[in-house]
């Protein structure tokens, strides 16, 4: 596959999760789905899949609530994962992962506060003239299809063609001991997450169980799917407990 | 009198499907919500000035979660049929519906949805991929069918139940304690599985040694010997205080993180 395919490959599959992130919201935008999906398309599986499960644990427990804009994952995961199989190399995608999704999250910014207001006014206009193709094309084919165009598509095309020649050359130039000590910050950079979360699931009225789950992981060495199983036991527990005591009053 | 159908329904959860759409500082999700009910409004009102009135209604500041959005758009087509053809329901009470809706279901969307099962079957398939040293895509694709499933259930479940239940669902979810209820079992949930992530799913360790007479001492081992893994979840909760009560900026937090971390490496604090 020519580079020039290569990007070409990688500009639609950002486009199409950028849909799918606008519309049907079934996930394909989530680091640990694009990133096997950006590498099946573009040839790599398994590299895709290294750097999708990567990316993923720096971003897995971010939540933004509300309106906040986080660090964007999906311009992130989509442009390293096709980095990696360009240049054959899963490092780089840590490398670029945390800047590409802080540059992602202003460009969202931008949109949101500039652009789709832009859009959202001449939306107004249609909707009170019950204007249903003005309303589509200021709602839909405007933000989805020109806005992502340039703010995403776009830039992946370039950063796919032009930046593959690039990085393997700066690659190539970082001493493998600058690179291991990224790698150590990007494993670090999970634990932002969770304090997140922790926040919006409050952490403050439930910290003792927090403790329990670190219990069962850190001594016992219980796995992911074994932990959410007492979870989901603890939960239970709870349930009975409460409902019983209700019931007795 | 136009009733909504089946078929209208449906036509309701396909166009609500554009919900975020837009999104923007100003309005928020105004513009998706409006462009939900278009199949809705252009059936209830054949008359186009009633129709312009109603699509004007809907330009109000909207924002929820986006898949218990749903819920709101079931439940305002059924107040929009029955202003249209009843008309024995003040306007304004949709906007006040709609507004008072906002919040909980926010609440609950954000909580259970995005913050406890997307974190679980997220940290499952990355666990699934690398056990598999990133040979199988069984991870992402048992993450993508349940998310992506269970997303479109609760759009399913909000247009059809939301619409038929209409008005009486936002009074029984209050009145009963519900949302309260939801939000305390997630909190013990994510608790605990969250406690254990950070045991798995951060790494730090220290590269310091010293010598102690003739052996050298890892103090990263003598850690671990007493509570394995201490960094990772320490670190977690001082970020937690961070966020939470000195209001640091996350993203912010993700650099200096990235940084101290890499420097940290450079200096033989961490290995």
């Amino acid at each position: 596959m020519s580079l020039l395919m290569q990007s070409l490959i990688a500009a639609t599959v950002m486009f199409l999760v950028w849909l799918d992130y606008e519309w049907v919201h079934i996930w394909t935008y989530r680091p640990i789905v694009l990133g096997p999906l950006m590498g099946l398309c573009l040839g790599n599986l398994q590299i895709g899949i290294e750097v999708g499960a990567t990316v993923e644990l720096m971003f897995l427990a971010t939540v933004w609530v509300g309106s906040a804009v986080p660090p964007n994952e999906i311009l992130s995961t989509g442009i390293a994962t096709a980095l990696a199989v360009t240049t054959g190399d899963a490092t780089v995608a840590i490398a670029t992962a945390l800047p590409i999704a802080v540059l992602g999250s202003a460009l969202l910014t931008f949109r949101n506060t500039f652009m789709n207001t832009f859009a959202m006014q001449r939306f107004e206009k249609a909707a009170q003239n019950a204007d249903v193709k003005g309303m589509k094309l200021w709602g839909i084919v405007v933000p989805v299809g020109l806005y992502h165009l340039i703010l995403f598509v776009i830039p992946t095309f370039i950063a796919v063609y032009y930046g593959a020649d690039v990085c393997v050359k700066i690659l190539e130039m970082i001493p493998a001991e600058v690179l291991a000590a990224i790698n150590c910050g990007g494993r670090m950079i999970g634990a932002v997450g969770l304090a997140l979360l922790l926040k919006s699931i409050s952490f403050d009225k439930a910290w003792p169980f927090f403790f329990l789950g670190f219990i069962f992981s850190a001594y016992l060495g219980v796995g992911n799917l074994g932990i959410t199983m007492l979870a989901v036991v603890v939960v239970g527990i709870i349930y009975m407990y409460k409902e019983k005591t209700a019931s007795q009053d | 009198m136009a009733k909504l159908e089946k078929k209208d329904l449906w036509k309701l959860f396909w166009s609500s499907q554009w919900f975020t759409v837009g999104c923007n500082n100003e309005k928020f999700e105004s513009m998706g919500f409006t462009l939900s009910l278009i199949p809705v409004l252009e059936k209830l009102y054949p008359d186009v000035e009633q129709r312009k009135e109603a699509y004007a209604r809907h330009q109000e500041i909207f924002l929820t979660e986006a898949q218990c959005a749903k819920t709101v758009i079931g439940i305002t087509a059924a107040m929009e049929e029955r202003l249209a053809n009843e008309g024995d329901i003040p306007a304004e009470s949709i906007g006040a519906i709609k507004a008072a809706m906002m919040g909980p279901l926010a609440g609950i969307g954000d909580t259970l949805y995005h913050g406890t099962l997307r974190p679980i079957f997220a940290g499952i398939a990355v666990s699934l991929a690398a056990a598999s040293g990133y040979t199988s895509p069984l991870g992402p694709i048992l993450f993508f069918v349940v998310m992506a499933g269970m997303g479109q259930l609760i759009n399913w479940f909000g247009i059809f139940k939301g619409y038929e239940k209409g008005v009486e669902l936002v009074a029984n979810i209050e009145e009963a304690g519900l949302i309260d209820k939801i939000r305390e079992y997630a909190s013990v949930l994510g608790c605990i599985i969250m406690g254990g992530f950070s045991a798995v799913f951060v790494t730090i360790n220290l590269g310091i040694e010293f010598n102690a007479g003739e052996s050298v001492v890892s103090l990263q081992s003598t850690l671990d010997s007493m509570i394995p893994h201490l960094l990772p979840m320490m670190y977690t909760l001082f970020l937690y205080y961070l966020i939470t009560k000195k209001k640091a900026n996350p993203i912010l937090l993700m650099v200096v993180t990235m940084v101290v971390g890499a420097i940290g490496y450079l200096l033989g604090i961490f290995a």
